[in-house]
């Protein structure tokens, strides 16, 4: 227990003696606070806190209004990298969310480097800057910006999630391109994935060799494999891979408040929608396959009678659906079956 | 009515409907003439065209060796080395043909009615391999379909002289023959693939689409156990022959035998060679020895392959993926790596609109079209299937590659559409106990030789195959065939006990409402054609308040002046979408054009826009550009302007030169892409800002506003002293500005302007 | 004044010179300039600078100052009185020359003769004379005979032999093109130009005449004589000046005179105009193209074109000399009239119907201002019945259709006219109402033809409105091959069906027997 303490203790004098040590060396570098003794000494201060915070913090330095002000102030010797984010749950951020593990990889990635340059990661919540947020006219989070040592607060180098996205790599090539550092990214492995791959893999291939005389009927039956490729087909017909690449939002609230799931726009569309059209698909097509392959086999001319109109209804029926749905989406489309 | 007479009346009804499609199908292709002139469209037409002209004037081999000093500039470009010149030459042809029997048709005009003859051509390729896969009544549905589906239409109006307008014919032929070859085992059709192949390969880079799908059809077989010497001699006649030829375009070169694209091909062939080797040996030992022997061949092939194509792909011999392929695969690869991919509005993923759009009811059909290639399954229908699941992939994932789906939906759809008619249209006496099975049954009786002739073929291919040998895997294959045999008498027994449509109230139900959505259909592709489809995007045009149409002609305006008033050799610099346009039609010297070989260049281009003007004045000197050209639609609300692209720009150039272009700097604090007074100052000082709206204020007296971004203009607009203004078109639409000469007397451009101005009381020194 | 203010520029432009400064005439519109006012300096000041070289008309007539020249024709006539008109209101120049004469030799005069200065042949657009009383045309010709170092002599007949001492009167018209330039070399937008005339103050004649006086009308108030002889007083009322009249003018006189004046407008200039007439017997049909290769030779713009100037004040460019649009006329019966260029229609084009006739307004893609170009090319089809007549009970027809239509105030540098007879015509002959460089005669092979269409192709130069005559050409064309052309496709159709027959029963398979066993 003491000797914990201790131990810490002597970690913490440690890494002051080194920041101290840091700071002439910085100067020189720097070469501006030279000038005046006075704003050296500060700066020496300042530095010093600020390393420990970094080291204290797995090298995220969480700031607040003033801590970010002090950060800020002249004289600097020092670059920054500050994230906007809100991570706390009442905004429910979510890309705040998915970013901040990636963030913290590379604030990590950073810690491991030997030489540091000069430069701190820190982050600012919502909640602790709020005017922070609004003194620089930030209006969306998460946004990491970069404040080179030599360049005052108004010049903003903003990282760009739109363009480059909110993977660790990407963001540690565009911070070495700036901070002249050299951060590599490692991602931690997740040994239970691993295992759970592994083992699952192996599971299959055990199943496949048990099943391996019925594999033969099953990877030979046409049915499964009929499925297996119309289901494809309806998938991608309606508009499966656009979802894949623009990920939109499921459903989006509409005017009276219910979720709206026909998006605006003709090339436009949500995850929900696509699905319904997909299923609007399936049923006509269904129906069709029934008038081909099912009628035929009934015996009983009123059983047949009634399957047919049942399924040329069910056919006219979903069809005028899809039309009047596409109408929806293309205001201009002059054509209608039975919903005017 | 006796079967002669059916059968006469449709040997001579066949014909004529198919002639009337194929003149349903160029005809309504020809909206754009109607509405217009007869006129190359877009872009990458127009370089088609340019190239036909200088083949017609100059023979082939002058075309072949042409290098192209007046595009890319400095840099040049190869033409005969980077074109598929397969369109050119078809197009040249036609037009020699012509005058050689004195028809001295003007070379615009066969390169303007190439895509809807060849439409035609389609469709009635469209009735082949159809009638190879059901029977000829679906496969006049099939043509007919593929005839006026919009999603052919689009990329074959008259005027869109491109490489699809042929591509698709070939395309469909192609595999027709493919099938043609599979069913009769011929080295004759094998042949002929191949050389159609060929063609397709000189034509359009989606043979690549071939290039995998015929093996995959190949392999699927092989893995289905239904090896065949029918297989085995077209594929091997179609490969060997097809590689050889492909590769004498020097476009495409060796890459059959180097990138990953073709790799498939090849691998299949090697396992076709070992598996006929395997039969062969078979033969010769006892089953004991060709276990061990087939044991010891396979893992020692297995390990070699392995090795030697990791090995080769390390040391580069065989190449990665190129971008566009690679993104047709990781979908999110290109928004990242190659934003001149992803910024080229035909490489997006196509919405589920869009796949209406182009193919109104035949998108639910084609599912169950499929579903009735899987009921049958025989070779052919192995091949449809795989390429119905694979294109629409595709299709899925590029708006472009729709053209490479419709083919397959109409096919399929065709089939579903006439098995319906066939259900509810069959006489019911003589229905009664037969079946869909063998097609050629229920067809009407001018039996087509081959369907009447595969299973006969089949049955006698079988047993040879699996006959020899009594040990274990024999069985295994004998196994296999029994089970295909058995799954087959299932089928026939099940189909037996089959019973017409009883009431004439039903059938006539589903007929007419099958026939009403024909017709609509047909209302539907016309309205999509019409509307959509058939403007020649270099003309507008434009609805007044009485209604009366308004052309606006902005393009050729300035492109005609550029070509008329400018020195023989100016070099004209502006964004590439209007290279190829510029070249054609105004005759001048780009820097670079919608052939975006070379991403620096494009930058270099991007960069002289997006920077102030010091900074791109020295690229514009560099480069001796003598004029910049931009589009502007602020005056008329032309939403595809300069500024709405510029971003792509700004992006491109970022990507080469990251330090002195930032994206970020064009986005307001509040990370908005604004152009009036909130602008960022890197956008107001940015070379394309200043061009697009110099003097735009002054149009309204002071409060001008930007029509296509609504945004009100602040009153002093921006001053330009580098260039000056040369030609602005009538609408706005096209600014052409002059890059000033150095100062007569030294100074500065900028203190010339403002002496000029009168701003700054200098002593004129002589 | 304008002169000085000329002058001051080529002193300016000299001192570039001198500083070697050639250099910072980077730009040809620069160089053009140039060269431009060492031009104007030449006029200026008889100084004379290498770059004069290749100006024509000035070269000469500094040769000719040095000895008087003397006429070589026969001096049996005198003139009593001439007035000679030169008309500058308009960028064709005309010149009408009234003379009194009289026989003052012993024996009846047949021939009067007119000499022109072989520097101005090329400029020469067109000449006539005529009767000043009884306004009959007289006939003249360029005559050989009498041609020497500087002058080529017009015989003109005389409708009736003058008898010793007979006096007449006759009057030659004749029209100049392409003789003023610009000056200043570059204008505005919508700046008035102004040009330079440079030519002879007197009326040249071959015999000395007693009294000649020669009026000057310019277009307007605004103008500068800059140079005219000492010995003569130049008076100017408002838009005209008048020279002399001089007393006892001995032949050949001439001098210097120079006149800037301002001429609003276009100098529009057809440099070459391809016309294509095919006639068409079977449809009964007059095709008739017309390829236009135009340029403004006004003042050149200064600085760029200014599109939002334009539209500010589209009234402004009135001024300027920027082309608009042009009106041509067209048949009345013309159908399918199109009017395009190299790449597609021009679609701003409006036609108005005239009783006689209907007017095209071509509106081109772009405004044409001094120095700009562009071409264009417009066609039409017409019924035949109007332009070919049969002469009766014979294979002989006859095409009468005018030569070119002219634009007004447009001079044509080179037209080439092919007129394209059907397929078959023998014996074409063709009659032409002025003289021009050649007619030549070939085949062309067009639309289903075998043998080719015999066709006629006319080429001349310098051309003005007033040749726009009707044309005559004469040509058989029996009614046998008026019916080979159905013959010739039925043949083709025949022979396609015939291949279509041999190839459908010919078998291409690759043991063709085995697969028919299988069958």
């Amino acid at each position: 227990m003491r000797g914990l303490s201790r131990t810490t203790l002597f970690s913490v004098a440690a890494m002051l003696g080194l920041a101290l040590l840091a700071i002439p060396s910085s100067i020189s570098s720097s070469g501006l606070a030279s000038a005046q003794p006075a704003g050296e000494a500060l700066l020496a201060k300042k530095v010093a806190r600020l390393s420990a915070k970094a080291s204290a913090n797995k090298g995220i330095i969480s700031l607040d209004s003033s801590a970010f002000e002090d950060v800020m102030s002249k004289p600097r010797n020092y670059s920054v990298v500050v994230l906007f984010t809100a991570i706390s749950p009442e905004f429910n951020c979510v890309p705040c969310l998915n970013f901040d593990p990636e963030y913290k990889l590379v604030a990590s990635g950073w810690s491991k480097l030997a030489d540091k340059s000069q430069l701190y990661f820190s982050v600012l919540d919502f909640k602790a800057g709020q005017e922070i947020f609004q003194k620089m006219g930030m209006n969306s989070a998460p946004s990491v910006l970069y404040f080179p040592a030599t360049a005052s607060q108004s010049t903003q180098d903003r990282y760009d999630f739109g363009r480059l996205g909110f993977q660790a790599e990407p963001f540690a090539n565009w911070l070495n391109a700036r901070a002249g550092t050299s951060i590599k990214v490692q991602r931690p492995i997740d040994y239970m994935d691993v295992c759970i791959k592994i083992i699952g893999t192996i599971a299959c291939l055990f199943t496949v060799y048990q099943l391996f005389t019925k594999a033969g009927k099953i990877l030979g039956s046409k049915y499964i494999w009929s499925a297996v490729s119309m289901f494809t087909i309806f998938i991608m017909i309606s508009g499966h891979m656009w979802n894949q690449i623009r990920n939109p939002p499921y459903t989006a609230p509409g005017r009276d408040g219910r979720p709206g799931f026909i998006a605006q726009g003709f090339q436009n569309q949500f995850g929900l929608e696509s699905q319904i059209v997909a299923v609007l698909y399936a049923l006509i097509c269904g129906s069709a396959i029934v008038l081909i392959s099912v009628v035929p086999k009934i015996e009983n001319p009123t059983q047949q009678r009634l399957v047919v109109w049942a399924a040329m209804c069910f056919f006219g029926f979903f069809f005028s659906v899809l039309i009047k749905f596409f109408q929806v989406k293309n205001p201009g489309y002059p054509f209608t079956l039975l919903f005017k | 009515m006796s079967v002669e007479t059916t059968s006469t009346v449709a040997r001579v009804l066949k014909p004529t409907i198919l002639i009337l499609i194929a003149l349903v199908a160029i005809s309504s292709r020809l909206f754009s003439i109607i509405r217009f002139e007869s006129v190359i469209h877009e872009f990458d037409p127009w370089f088609n065209y340019r190239t036909t002209q200088h083949l017609v004037k100059n023979g082939f081999y002058d075309f072949w060796n042409w290098f192209d000093e007046k595009s890319w500039y400095p840099l040049g470009r190869v033409v005969g080395g980077t074109v598929y010149p397969g369109i050119m030459v078809t197009s040249a042809v036609i037009h020699n043909v012509l005058h050689f029997f004195n028809f001295p048709v003007d070379i615009r005009n066969v390169c303007v009615f190439l895509a809807p003859m060849f439409s035609g051509l389609t469709a009635f390729s469209a009735y082949l391999l159809t009638k190879e896969l059901k029977d000829s009544s679906a496969g006049l549905l099939a043509a007919a379909f593929l005839g006026v589906a919009p999603g052919y239409i689009s990329r074959s109006v008259a005027g869109s002289y491109d490489n699809e307008g042929i591509a698709i014919f070939l395309l469909v032929f192609t595999f027709y023959l493919w099938i043609k070859a599979v069913k009769t085992g011929s080295a004759y059709f094998g042949l002929l693939t191949a050389l159609f192949y060929f063609y397709m390969v000189s034509a359009w880079g989606g043979y690549v689409f071939i290039t995998n799908l015929v093996p995959l059809h190949a392999f699927t077989l092989l893995l289905m156990g239904r090896y065949s010497n029918r297989l085995y001699v077209s594929y091997s006649t179609f490969y060997a022959v097809g590689t050889l030829l492909s590769m004498q375009i020097p476009f495409v070169g060796f890459q059959p035998t180097r990138t990953s694209e073709h790799m498939a091909a090849l691998g299949v062939f090697g396992l076709l060679q070992l598996y006929a080797f395997a039969e062969l040996v078979r033969g010769h030992v006892t089953p004991k020895q060709f276990k061990t022997l087939l044991r010891a061949g396979v893992s020692a092939v297995a390990v070699i392959a392995v090795v030697g194509l990791t090995l080769l792909s390390f040391s580069g011999v065989i190449a990665p993926f190129t971008g566009r392929f690679y993104s047709l695969y990781d979908t999110g690869y290109a928004k990242i790596h190659i934003p001149i991919i992803a910024s080229v509005s035909e490489h997006q993923p196509t919405a589920w609109t869009s796949f209406f759009f182009d193919l109104q009811m035949l998108i639910f059909l084609f599912p169950a079209g499929v579903y009735l290639c899987f009921k049958e399954l025989k070779d052919e229908h192995v091949f449809i299937i795989l390429y119905s699941v694979f294109a629409s992939y595709f299709a899925g994932v590029m708006v472009r590659l729709m053209l490479t789906l419709t083919p397959v939906v109409c096919v399929s759809a065709a089939i579903a559409y006439s098995t319906l008619l066939d259900t509810y249209l069959e006489k019911s006496d003589h229905v009664l106990g037969t079946n869909l099975k063998p097609l050629t049954a229920t067809n009407d009786s001018n039996g087509d030789a081959s369907t009447d002739a595969k299973p006969t073929s089949n049955g006698t291919k079988k047993p040879h195959s699996s006959g020899k040998g009594n040990a274990k895997e024999a069985k295994a294959t004998a196994a296999k065939a029994d089970a295909v045999e058995s799954k087959a008498q299932a089928k026939s027994t099940a189909a037996a006990k089959r019973y017409p449509v009883f009431n004439w109230d039903s059938r006539a139900m589903v007929i007419l409402q099958l026939t009403w959505f024909l017709f609509m259909f047909a209302w539907h592709c016309t309205y999509v054609t019409s509307g959509s489809y058939s403007s020649p995007s270099i003309v507008l045009a434009s609805r007044q308040q009485d209604g009366s149409q308004m052309i606006i002609d902005d393009f050729r305006e300035a492109y005609y002046w550029l070509r008329k008033n400018t020195k023989e050799d100016a070099k004209v610099m502006s964004w590439w979408d209007y290279g190829y346009q510029m070249a054609g039609m105004a005759n001048v010297t780009t820097l670079v054009d919608n052939n975006t070989w070379n991403n620096t260049h494009i930058a270099t281009v991007g960069k002289a826009m997006a920077t102030s003007e010091e900074v791109s004045y020295e690229v514009l000197r560099r480069h001796d550009v003598d004029y910049v050209l931009i589009l502007f639609g602020g005056v008329i609300g032309y939403s595809g302007d300069d500024i709405n692209k510029f971003l792509w720009m700004i992006r491109i150039a970022e990507g080469v030169y990251p330090n002195e272009v930032k994206e970020t700097n064009f986005f307001t604090p509040r990370g908005e892409y604004k152009v009036d007074q909130d602008a960022t100052p890197t956008m107001k000082n940015s070379l394309m800002y200043k061009m697009s709206y110099y003097r735009f204020a002054e149009l309204y007296g002071g409060n001008a506003v930007d029509h296509v971004r609504q945004a009100r203009m602040p009153s002093e607009g921006p001053k330009l002293s580098v260039l000056e203004e040369a030609y602005t078109t009538e609408n706005w639409l096209v600014r052409i500005f002059k890059v000033k000469d150095l100062d007569v007397l030294g100074r500065s451009l900028f203190d010339a302007t403002d002496f000029d101005k009168g701003k700054i009381r200098k002593t004129k020194k002589f | 004044m304008r002169f000085i203010h000329s002058q001051a520029l080529v002193v300016i432009v000299a001192s570039f010179l001198v500083a070697g400064q050639v250099a910072a005439f980077s730009s040809p519109e620069e160089a053009a300039d140039f060269e431009a006012f060492a031009a104007q300096s030449e006029f200026a000041d008889y100084g004379t600078i290498p770059v004069m070289e290749e100006d024509g008309p000035q070269q000469t007539h500094f040769e000719s100052w040095s000895e008087k020249d003397v006429s070589i024709v026969p001096q049996n006539i005198k003139i009593t009185n001439l007035l000679r008109t030169l008309d500058l209101s308009r960028p064709l120049i005309r010149e009408i020359t009234s003379a009194a004469i009289q026989n003052i030799a012993e024996e009846d005069v047949n021939d009067y003769y007119f000499p022109v200065d072989l520097a101005y042949m090329s400029n020469l657009a067109h000449i006539t004379a005529e009767n000043r009383k009884t306004k009959e045309a007289l006939e003249l010709v360029k005559d050989e005979q009498y041609l020497d170092g500087q002058f080529q002599y017009y015989r003109i007949k005389l409708s009736s032999p003058l008898t010793p001492g007979e006096k007449m009167q006759i009057t030659i018209k004749s029209s100049l093109s392409n003789i003023i330039r610009p000056f200043p070399t570059h204008v505005g937008q919508a700046e008035k130009q102004k040009v330079l005339y440079f030519g002879n103050p007197f009326a040249l004649t071959a015999y000395p005449a007693t009294k000649q006086k020669t009026t000057v009308i310019t277009p307007s108030n605004v103008l500068d004589v800059l140079h005219s002889p000492d010995e003569v007083d130049v008076v100017i009322k408002n838009n005209q000046v008048i020279l002399g009249p001089y007393n006892d003018v001995s032949a050949l006189e001439h001098g210097i005179f120079e006149i800037q004046y301002q001429l609003t407008g276009a100098i529009q200039h057809v440099r070459h105009l391809r016309r294509d007439v095919e006639v068409s017997h079977w449809g009964n049909n007059l095709a008739i193209e017309e390829h236009y290769n135009f340029v403004n030779n006004g003042a050149q713009l200064k600085g760029q074109f200014s599109r939002i100037d334009y539209q500010r004040n589209p009234m402004g460019l009135r001024d300027g000399n920027g082309i608009l649009g042009f009106i041509t006329q067209i048949p009345k019966l013309a159908s399918e009239i199109y009017y395009r260029d190299e790449i597609g229609n021009i679609s701003t084009s409006a036609i108005v119907h005239q009783p006689d006739h209907v007017q095209l307004h071509m509106k081109p893609r772009f405004p044409i201002f001094g120095g700009w170009n562009t071409t264009w090319y417009l066609g039409y089809n017409a019924p035949l019945d109007g332009y070919v007549h049969n002469v009766p009970k014979s294979d002989k027809y006859i095409l009468k259709v005018p030569v070119f239509v002219p634009m007004k105030d447009t001079t044509y540098e080179q037209v080439e006219i092919r007129v394209v007879l059907p397929e078959g015509s023998q014996n074409v002959k063709v009659h032409i109402p002025f003289e021009v460089e050649s007619i030549a005669q070939s085949t062309i092979k067009t639309y289903m033809d075998s043998a080719g269409r015999s066709t006629v192709t006319i080429e001349a130069r310098n051309l003005i409105e007033d040749h726009a005559q009707d044309m005559l050409i004469e040509y058989e064309y029996s009614s046998a091959s008026y019916l080979t052309k159905p013959f010739a496709a039925a043949a083709m159709l025949m022979a396609v069906f015939a291949t279509s027959m041999i190839v459908s029963r010919l078998d291409f398979k690759i043991g063709g027997s085995a697969i028919k066993k299988n069958k």
